[in-house]
C-alpha cells in the first residue's frame, strides 16, 4: 500500500531523513515513533506529497508520489499534527468542500458525515464556524474530513493529541475497522502504550535514520515498547 | 520587556517586506533597493497630488492672513486619511493578532502588549497623515506663510497630529471590537460597517474638492463659524500657524486625549481580546447538498475566504464598490461632464483612451489575487495534500479576482461610453481594454505573490495591507494604468484613439498570456514547494 524507498530529505546541511525505507501492507496499522525532530513529520509530509524530497521514492498502491502525485493523493487521507483548518468556514461547509474536491457523491457524503459526526459527537456543532471550535473539536473535524472519501491509506501525525478519551477510543476502533476492510494506516505517536496495543508493526526513527522496524513482537520481544524505545534512543 | 515586544512587532513588519519567509533569509540587496524605490515613488506620487491641492488652497488663504484656516483644512484632511487608513487594521492588529493569547500567557502586563501594538498603529497613522500634512506645509511655506514660529510648530504638528489620529483610530477600533465581541458571526461586522465606512470615504472623495473650493471662496464667514462652533479646530489651525499659546494648549489636549484613550483601552484590552461571543449557537440540520466539481469547490473556498474578511475586502476589493458608484455618478452627471468636455474640446479619439485609463485605475483597486497565496497561511497543507493540481488552485484565485472585478469594470466602461457618446467601435474597445487589464492585473498580482509569499503571518493585515506583494501589485497596476493613459495622450497625436486601444489590447493580452503561462508552470511549482 505504501512503499517508502531510500527516502532522503535535507534542510540546508541537516539530514532530516536519511535513506529511510519502509513497506506498509494493506490491512496494517503501522506506528512510527521517535523523539522530537527525529524526522517523523518530514517522512509523513513527504509521503503525502506536501514536501519534496532529495533522494528515493514513495509509492502509494504502486504509484509514485513524485511522478503521479494527484492519483496518489486521491487514495490518501492526511491528518497533520496541528489541525489548522479553514476558520472562515463552518464545520459542515468544510466537510462538503473536502467531499467536493475528492468527488464524493451527495448520498455517500451525507451518510458518512452523519455516521462519523455521531461517532465523534460533533453533529450539533457542524453549523458552527470552525473559528469557534476548540482544539479537540478541530481535531475531530480533521479526522472526519480525512475519512469522508473512504481513503485506502491514512497518514496521521499525532492523531490522539487533543482528543477526549471517548473520541480516542472511537478513533482506535475506526482505525482497526478501516484496516480490516483492506485499508492501511501509518501514524506517528509519542504515546507508546497506544502504539503497543494498536499497531501491527512499528518503526523507530532516530536522527532521520530508521533504527528498528518490524512486527510489534519482532521489535519489542518480551519487553515493553517503552523500554525498547528508550534503550534504542540511548 | 517593552523593548522586546517592540522588537518583535517591528521584526514582523520588517520580515513581511524584506525577508524570504521560506528560507528565513533577507531578500537580495537588488530586490530590497527595488522595493524601497517603488515605495518612495508611490509616496512621492501621493504627496505630489496632495501638494497640488494644498498649493491651490494656500495661494488663496495664506496671503489673506488665513493661514490658520489653511491648517484647519489640511489638518482635517490628513486626520481623515490617517484614520481611514488605520481603523480596520487597528481592530485586527490590536484584538485579532494570532499571538495575543501566547503573549497573554506570558508574565507581561497586557497594557505593555497593548502599548507595543499601539506603536505600530501610531506609525501607520503617522505615515498616512504625513502624506498629506508634509506637502501641505511645503505649500504653506511657498505661499509666504513661513516664519520661525510657524515652521517650528507646523513641523512639530506632524507627530502631534499622529497622536490625534491614533486616538480616533483606537476609538473606532475599540468600538468595532466591542461590537464584534457581542456578535457570534464576525461577518456581521463586515456587512454593517464596511459599506458605512466605504460610503463615508466615497462621499468624502466625491465632495472634498468642491467643499474645499467652497471653503476658500467663503473664507471669512467659514473662519468665524469655526472660531465660534468648532474651537478645537481653530486651535489646531492656530497652533500649526505659529501661535505658541494655541500650540501648547492643543498639544496638551492631544496628549491628554491619547493618555485617556490608552487608559481606557488598557482597562478593556484583555477582556475584549479574549472574549468569545455568547450569541445563540447555530443549529445544524441535515439537508441534501449538491455535489460540486472541484473547480467550483475551489472557487467557493476562495469566495468564502474573501467575503469573510473585512480586511481582505476593504484592502483588496474596494474598486468593486467604487466602479459601480463612479458609473452611476457619471450617468447622473453626464450633462455636466459633456459641458466640461465641450469646453476643453479634446482631440478626437483621446477620450476613449482616457476613459479606459480611468477605469483601469479604479479596477486596480481590486487586487484580490495579490495576497491570495499568502492568505493560505497555516492552511496551506489542506490544498497541498488534496488531489488538485497547484495550477487549478491558482486558477481559482484568478477566477475569483475576475468574478469580483470584471462586472463593475464592464459596467463603468459601458457607462462612460454612454456618457461620452462613443461610437460602437470605440465603445467596444474602451470596454475590452479594461477587461484585458483586469485579467492582466489579476495574473500580475498572483505572480507577484508567488514570488513574494508570506505564509507565516500572525496578523491578516500583513499580507492584505502591509505585505510587499499587495503593495507591489497595487502600485504596479496603478503605474501601468497611468502609463497607458499618458502614452495614449501622446500617441493620439499620430494615431487614432481606437488604433491605440487596439495596440494596447494586443500588447496586454500577450503579456497576460505570458504571465498566466508562468503561473501554470513555474508558479505552480513555487506553490507546491511553499
Amino acid at each position: 500500500m505504501l512503499r517508502i524507498e531510500h527516502l532522503t530529505k535535507t534542510y540546508g546541511d541537516v539530514k532530516a531523513v536519511d535513506d529511510l525505507s519502509l513497506h506498509i501492507l494493506p490491512g496494517e496499522i503501522y506506528g512510527f515513533i521517535g523523539h522530537n525532530g527525529a524526522g517523523k513529520t518530514t517522512t509523513l509530509k513527504s509521503a503525502v506529497g506536501i514536501l519534496a524530497f532529495d533522494k528515493g521514492d514513495i509509492f502509494v498502491d504502486g504509484l509514485s508520489i513524485k511522478s503521479d502525485p494527484l492519483a496518489c493523493k486521491a487514495k490518501i487521507a492526511y491528518i497533520p499534527d496541528n489541525p489548522d483548518l479553514y476558520e472562515f468556514m463552518t464545520g459542515i461547509a468544510y466537510l462538503n468542500f473536502v467531499a467536493d474536491i475528492f468527488g464524493v457523491s451527495a448520498d455517500d457524503r451525507a451518510s458518512r458525515i452523519h455516521n462519523y459526526a455521531e461517532v465523534f459527537e460533533l453533529t450539533s456543532d457542524l453549523a458552527q464556524p470552525i473559528s469557534a471550535y476548540s482544539h479537540g473539536m478541530k481535531q475531530k473535524l480533521a479526522i472526519i474530513s480525512a475519512l469522508i472519501h473512504d481513503p485506502r491509506l491514512i497518514l496521521m501525525d499525532e492523531p490522539f493529541v487533543g482528543l477526549d478519551p471517548k473520541a480516542s477510543h472511537s478513533l482506535k476502533e475506526l482505525m482497526r475497522e478501516h484496516c480490516s476492510r483492506g485499508g492501511a494506516i501509518f501514524f506517528s505517536t509519542h504515546v507508546l502504550e497506544v502504539a503497543e496495543k494498536l499497531c501491527d508493526k512499528v518503526a523507530i526513527i532516530k536522527s532521520g535514520r530508521l533504527i528498528k522496524s518490524g512486527t510489534m513482537e519482532e521489535v519489542k520481544g518480551d519487553a515493553s515498547l517503552e523500554s525498547v524505545f528508550l534503550e534504542l534512543e540511548d | 520587556m517593552f523593548k522586546a515586544l517592540l522588537k518583535k512587532q517591528f521584526a514582523e513588519l520588517n520580515a513581511s517586506y524584506f525577508q524570504n519567509r521560506k528560507t528565513g533569509k533577507m531578500r537580495s540587496r537588488k530586490s530590497m533597493i527595488g522595493m524601497i524605490v517603488l515605495y518612495a515613488f508611490l509616496f512621492l506620487l501621493i504627496a505630489c497630488s496632495f501638494f497640488a491641492v494644498a498649493s491651490m488652497i494656500a495661494t488663496a488663504l495664506v496671503p489673506a492672513d488665513f493661514g490658520w484656516l489653511f491648517f484647519v483644512i489640511v489638518g482635517v484632511l490628513s486626520i481623515l486619511l490617517g484614520v481611514f487608513g488605520g481603523v480596520f487594521s487597528t481592530y485586527t492588529g490590536l484584538y485579532l493578532a494570532k499571538d495575543n493569547e501566547m503573549l497573554f500567557a506570558m508574565p507581561i502586563p497586557p497594557r505593555k502588549i497593548l502599548a507595543a501594538r499601539l506603536v505600530g498603529v501610531y506609525a501607520m497613522g503617522l505615515l498616512y497623515e504625513a502624506l498629506v500634512f508634509i506637502p501641505s506645509c511645503v505649500a504653506y511655506y511657498l505661499a509666504g506663510g513661513a516664519t520661525v514660529a510657524s515652521v517650528i510648530t507646523s513641523v512639530l504638528m506632524i507627530p502631534i497630529l499622529g497622536f490625534l489620529v491614533l486616538t480616533l483610530t483606537c476609538f473606532f477600533g475599540w468600538l468595532v471590537a466591542l461590537l464584534s465581541s457581542r456578535l457570534k458571526r464576525k461577518s456581521v461586522i463586515t456587512v454593517i460597517l464596511s459599506p458605512v465606512f466605504i460610503g463615508v470615504y466615497y462621499y468624502f472623495c466625491l465632495n472634498y474638492y468642491s467643499a474645499i473650493q467652497n471653503l476658500v471662496e467663503h473664507a471669512s464667514e467659514v473662519g468665524v463659524k469655526i472660531q465660534s462652533g468648532a474651537y478645537p479646530l481653530y486651535l489646531m489651525g492656530r497652533a500649526a500657524d505659529g501661535h505658541i499659546p494655541s500650540f501648547l494648549i492643543f498639544t496638551l489636549a492631544v496628549f491628554l486625549l491619547a493618555a485617556l484613550t490608552y487608559y481606557i483601552l488598557s482597562k478593556t484590552f484583555l477582556k475584549l481580546a479574549t472574549r468569545h461571543a455568547s450569541a445563540a449557537k447555530a443549529v445544524y440540520k441535515e439537508k441534501p447538498v449538491k455535489q460540486k466539481n472541484h473547480r467550483s469547490a475551489l472557487l467557493f473556498k476562495e469566495w468564502k475566504r474573501f467575503s469573510s474578511s473585512a480586511n481582505y475586502m476593504l484592502n483588496c476589493g474596494l474598486g468593486a464598490v467604487f466602479m459601480p458608484a463612479a458609473g452611476i455618478a457619471a450617468l447622473i452627471f453626464r450633462g455636466r461632464i459633456q459641458t466640461l468636455l465641450d469646453a476643453f474640446d479634446p482631440p478626437h479619439g483621446i477620450l476613449a483612451v482616457i476613459a479606459a485609463a480611468a477605469v483601469c485605475l479604479l479596477s486596480s483597486m481590486c487586487d484580490i489575487s495579490a495576497p491570495s497565496v499568502s492568505l493560505e497561511g497555516r492552511n496551506l497543507w489542506i490544498l497541498q495534500s488534496m488531489p488538485v493540481s497547484p495550477a487549478e488552485v491558482l486558477d481559482a484565485k484568478l477566477r475569483l479576482h475576475k468574478l469580483v472585478a470584471l462586472p463593475p469594470t464592464v459596467f463603468l466602461s459601458v457607462a462612460l461610453a454612454i456618457v461620452l457618446k462613443a461610437d460602437f467601435e470605440s465603445a467596444l474597445l474602451m470596454t475590452l481594454f479594461p477587461v484585458i487589464f483586469v485579467m492582466f492585473s489579476a495574473a500580475g498580482g498572483l505572480a507577484v505573490n508567488l514570488l513574494m509569499p508570506n505564509v507565516t503571518w500572525t496578523n491578516e493585515i500583513a499580507p492584505t495591507k502591509q505585505g510587499a506583494s499587495a503593495t507591489t501589485a497595487l502600485s504596479g497596476a496603478w503605474l501601468d494604468a497611468i502609463l497607458f493613459g499618458v502614452g495614449g495622450y501622446f500617441a493620439c497625436e499620430v494615431i487614432e484613439g481606437y488604433q491605440y486601444l487596439l495596440i494596447a489590447i494586443v500588447v496586454f493580452s500577450f503579456l497576460t498570456r505570458l504571465i498566466q503561462n508562468w503561473i501554470r508552470t513555474k508558479g505552480a511549482e513555487i506553490f507546491a514547494s511553499l
